[in-house]
Parts: structure tokens; C-alpha cells; sequence
């Protein structure tokens, strides 16, 4: 989890220093992986739907 | 609404979700509820509405700018409908809803509500902001300076968070991970 937030973090350093670019594909690469996240946390046999 | 202010009404909408941020954090630390996984991939929808709006605050406004904050809202609100439709039909004894409501809803409820918001005010956005070149840079004012760090921040905060709770990968059974 730690990770797509320090992502995120990536993402909007990247707005800040005006490389669109790059700030599109740090969204597209932590929106790509929270939707992965979902899908783990929504099929795991763990508790992890709460 | 001239330009300037349809740029102050821009970081003032990104002011308005940064605080809801900071209300979960006052949640999470002021009633000492950490926060659950589903709760922290909508806080990252959050994230990515703030994002869009920024995009608007350095290169002007675009409407794949406001493309990317419906992506993010309607891709969030799927992950707090799934958390309503898990908590909607409570097991007998059990309390309703996971967490503290605030003013009578879910944090979650709460969510699907502000994305609903974030959708349609990108839609009044686009109506009424005439689009600038593609490559534009802009130089942001103060304050809207002021509320991208603030934003930056929080997502700081966020990643500290998170990695407490929930380390780099996915969250632990039951709570935070040992």
C-alpha cells in the first residue's frame, strides 16, 4: 500500500517539476496497481474485505 | 468567471478534497481507527482527483485533465460501492457499517458521494473553461502554489501511514500488519 501512495507521491513531484510525461505514466502505473489491489484484496481467502 | 478566478475556483476544489484527506486523518488519529484496506485505495481515488486538478494548476486546463479526474472518481467509487454492498446487510448482532459515521453516513457513503461531486463539477469545469494550447506550462499563483503543497504533504502523510499500517504490499489479515 505503502508503495501506490509513494507512487502517487512520484506522480505529483513529477506535476511540480512540469514533465507531463512522466506524470502520466506514474498515474497510469498506480492506477493500474490499485485496481490490482482491489482485485487481490476482493478474491484473497484472507480477511481482507473490510 | 474570469481566468484567474476560474484558476482560484480550480485549487479551491482541490482545497476542498485535500481536506476531506485530512478529515480521514483525523478519524484515523483522533478516534483511533486505522484505517481498512478498501479505505486506502479510496483515499488514493482521492489522490488521483487532486492530481487531475493539478495538472490544471501547472499546464493550464485541458479537458484530458478533467478526463483523468472522472477516471479517477468513477474507478474509486467502484471501491466504496463495493465496501456499501458488504456492509449494507449487517450479520444479526453485528453493528451496522464498518467505522464511525459522520453525520449519519459511512466514511465510505461519504466517498461515493464526493466522487459523484468530482464528476460533475469536472463537467460544469468543462463547460465553462475554454481549453489552452497543448503544450502549455504556466506559472501557478501563490496560492495555488500554496495548496499543491499542502496536497504534496498529505500524500507524504499518506505514505508514511500506510507503510505502518500496511508496509509496501498489500494489507494484512484482520488489521495492521505486526
Amino acid at each position: 500500500m505503502a508503495f501506490l501512495f509513494l507512487s502517487y507521491l512520484a506522480t505529483f513531484l513529477f506535476v511540480w517539476k512540469q514533465k507531463k510525461k512522466w506524470a502520466y505514466t506514474f498515474f497510469a502505473l498506480s492506477t493500474t496497481l490499485s485496481i490490482l489491489m482491489f482485485l487481490y484484496h476482493a478474491t484473497s481467502t484472507l480477511n481482507l474485505n473490510f | 468567471m474570469n481566468k484567474t478566478g476560474l484558476y482560484l475556483a480550480n485549487s479551491g476544489a482541490m482545497l476542498i478534497v485535500a481536506s476531506v484527506l485530512m478529515g480521514a486523518f483525523i478519524v484515523q488519529f483522533g478516534f483511533n481507527e486505522e484505517p481498512c484496506p478498501l479505505c486506502l485505495l479510496q483515499r488514493m481515488g482521492m489522490l488521483g482527483v487532486i492530481l487531475g486538478l493539478s495538472l490544471n494548476t501547472w499546464f493550464g486546463f485541458r479537458k484530458e485533465h478533467f478526463g483523468l479526474v472522472i477516471l479517477a472518481a468513477l474507478i474509486s467509487a467502484v471501491f466504496s460501492i463495493r465496501q456499501i454492498l458488504l456492509h449494507i446487510c449487517p450479520a444479526p448482532g453485528e453493528p451496522t457499517g464498518y467505522g464511525t459515521a459522520v453525520m449519519g453516513m459511512h466514511l465510505y457513503s461519504w466517498a461515493v458521494v464526493i466522487y459523484g461531486a468530482c464528476i460533475l463539477g469536472s463537467v460544469v469545469f468543462l463547460f465553462i473553461t475554454k481549453e489552452e494550447e497543448k503544450d502549455t506550462k504556466r506559472k501557478p499563483l501563490t496560492v495555488e502554489t500554496v495548496i499543491f503543497y499542502l496536497v504534496i504533504l498529505i500524500t507524504l502523510a499518506n505514505v508514511v501511514s500506510a507503510f505502518f499500517e500496511c508496509h509496501l504490499g498489500p494489507c494484512c489479515e484482520n488489521g495492521p500488519c505486526p
